[in-house]
């Protein structure tokens, strides 16, 4: 992108009680109009990063530049940003309108302008006519969209989600999920979500950047981060995959060759070295009842254990005689349920691409 | 269920309300509660000055009672002392309320504990206290009404505060502070904050606290008797003056004035608080 980065996130560190790191050295960079997810387990920082976009914590070391402002000395009120917070936060003794309105009114706007703001804002999250009732007679959904409207109303650069869909259940937290990249592609305004769903930010987002205990792992549009993990870490948190430990040896550019109990030798693409992990996807997995003849497969030997359906296809985990079994999600592409039918103990060659094979690093 | 139908199904685990013995003792703790009140209020009709016997249905005690300059002197200071205490131990609650809540400093926990002294301390030795106190500074004597009302409302705010600082901070804690970043985050400064959200908040704590302190400073005795001078009577002051010789129906009429007084002004405040519960349910 040629324009400058509207979120610039320079070596952040954020320290609590002189020794608890919340935030390790963060470097980050959002693109102006980029629907952005900051995505990690409880407690590895996501959050911190966030409240120090919109103020509420402070970095004890690092800058924070937003639009090309450094924000150290900048008030939260007084920032280009604005905050949909994880509750919703609407304020229960003002009407919807009111609470529209607030962000507005303590901008001094003249009311005129306020009004026809106000309106527009519930148009867009489709809360027209509603704007009289109170939020105690409203629903989670249509509190959550009265917080959208009332953050988008005032315009801001950026918009933060502090994980704004885990209080919705999940029929209407799937609506909420196309709802909100419509809504960002309508207003183009920058979008920074925190979220732990990795189906929320693979689906929403155009960029993520995963994150553990304080540090960013990786960054990545989703497709990068799904198809080629950066680490171990990544690989495991993002989706469901297939860890074999392994060893491995440089064998010329940018190709290994992998020594992993069970499998034998094979040359893969990578660049890690030394004590490496194998790693495979369960829908890249592959099923036959003789061993494949394609050079271009890994294939092993091996039993059915548990079989878990789930309507569209199975997961099935099969003992290769290795500590964890390999699990491999098989589409259920005929209603014919003897089948696709797996029984325990039935043994099967397991094969699947070398191509679809990572030599991930720790 | 009634108390007294029988009720042909077995008394089971739970059904406490339907035990003899359990019935007996609500029913003795309720006529050893109400009983004498209810008797003092039926007295206080009584055809007679001696407050034995039952001679016919009078309201010339109520007469008497409005007409009585001594006492409703007393019952207006009363008033008055009770209202500028509300006033002013209300908002000195409710700032010492937010103070503790909203901000962390040193010394805070020997802070609280020392605001909440008045309660714990035995009231006759606030009372001593403040009477050894007003005569040692000197508190001037003799002034003209209201402002000789002085020494007692101070004595008054002193020990009735930390009450409504109790029940507000109660209520603050329930309080999300993600609203008030949130107003932080639409462009509202701090005080913007705590006057656009934090006090809509508090409401009913303030409505309860303040009746409290109300309540407290209108019926207190021990604390007003140390520190009331011969012009500045309050009326419990001035009932327990007037038992002292005897119990007349008047002082009955008196007495049944206050409690009507109180139970309307708890009836109100407890509507005020229930209809901003409703509105400050959805906060949650």
């Amino acid at each position: 992108m040629s324009e400058a980065p509207i979120i610039q996130i320079k070596n952040v560190s954020k320290v609590y009680g002189g020794s608890v790191k919340a935030v390790d050295e963060v470097d980050l960079e959002v693109h102006r109009g980029e629907f952005f997810a900051l995505l990690g387990p409880s407690g590895c920082g996501k959050t911190t990063l966030l409240r120090m976009l919109a103020g509420f914590e402070v970095p004890t070391a690092g800058q924070v530049i937003i639009d090309g402002h450094d924000m150290a000395k900048v008030q939260p009120n007084k920032r280009p940003v604005n905050m949909v917070f994880q509750s919703y936060a609407v304020f229960p003794h003002m009407s919807v309108e009111q609470n529209v309105a607030y962000g507005l009114k303590m901008d001094r706007r003249p009311s005129g302008e306020i009004k026809k703001r106000v309106a527009e804002a519930l148009e867009l999250v489709k809360l027209g006519g509603l704007g009289k009732r109170m939020p105690d007679e409203m629903s989670g959904g249509q509190r959550q969209r009265v917080a959208l409207a009332r953050a988008l109303v005032k315009r801001p650069s950026v918009l933060l989600l502090d994980e704004p869909l885990s209080a919705l259940d999940a029929k209407l937290r799937e609506a909420m999920q196309l709802e909100l990249v419509r809504l960002q592609k309508t207003v183009g305004i920058t979008f920074v979500i925190v979220t732990h769903d990795q189906s929320e930010a693979l689906s929403m987002a155009n960029r993520i950047a995963v994150m553990n205990a304080g540090t960013v792992q990786q960054v990545a549009p989703p497709t990068g981060l799904y198809e080629a993990p950066a680490s171990r870490f990544v690989a495991d948190f993002i989706g469901k995959i297939n860890l074999i430990d392994a060893t491995a040896t440089r064998a010329g550019d940018g190709e290994v060759k992998v020594n992993a109990p069970k499998i034998g030798e094979v040359t893969l693409k990578g660049t890690a070295e030394g004590k490496v992990a194998l790693a495979v996807r369960p829908e890249k997995i592959f099923v036959a009842d003789k061993q494949p003849a394609d050079p271009g497969v890994i294939a092993v030997k091996g039993k059915v254990g548990e079989v878990a359906y789930f309507g569209s296809y199975s997961n099935v985990f099969f003992d290769i005689g290795l500590g964890t079994p390999l699990q491999a999600d098989i589409s259920n592409v005929t209603s014919d349920v003897e089948e696709f039918t797996f029984k325990a103990g039935e043994e099967y060659w397991i094969y699947w691409r070398k191509a679809d094979t990572l030599v991930l690093g720790d | 269920m009634s108390l007294f139908r029988r009720n042909p199904d077995p008394i089971g685990p739970l059904d406490y309300a339907r035990r003899f013995w359990l019935r007996a003792i609500v029913a003795v703790t309720l006529f050893f509660l109400y009983a004498p009140i209810l008797g003092l209020i039926a007295f206080s009709f009584n055809d007679s000055r001696r407050n034995v016997v039952w001679r016919g249905f009078t309201t010339d005690y109520y007469v008497k009672f409005f007409n009585n300059d001594g006492l409703m002197l007393a019952f207006g200071n009363s008033l008055t002392i009770a209202l500028m205490t509300t006033v002013v131990a209300t908002i000195l609650g409710a700032l010492t309320a937010y103070v503790l809540w909203r901000y962390r400093f040193p010394g805070k926990a020997v802070y609280e504990g020392g605001m909440a002294l008045p309660i714990v301390i035995p009231e006759i030795c606030m009372g001593v206290a403040m009477m050894v106190f007003f005569a040692r500074i000197g508190w001037p004597t003799g002034l003209p009404w209201p402002i000789n009302l002085g020494s007692i409302t101070i004595a008054h705010i002193a020990f009735a505060f930390p009450f409504a600082a109790i029940v507000i901070r109660a209520r603050l804690e329930n309080f999300n502070r993600e609203l008030a970043e949130c107003a932080r985050d639409l462009g509202a400064s701090e005080y913007r904050v705590f006057r656009d959200i934090v006090v809509p908040h508090m409401k009913p704590g303030l409505i309860a606290g303040g009746l409290l302190a109300f309540t407290l400073s209108l019926d207190d005795f021990v604390i007003t008797f140390f520190t009331a001078g011969p012009d500045t009577v309050t009326f419990p002051v001035k009932i327990y003056s007037m038992v002292r010789f005897s119990v007349t129906p008047e002082v009955n009429a008196a007495s049944t004035i206050l409690i009507l007084l109180t139970l309307v002004v708890t009836t109100i405040a407890l509507w005020l608080q229930n209809r901003n519960n409703m509105i400050g349910k959805s906060a949650h």
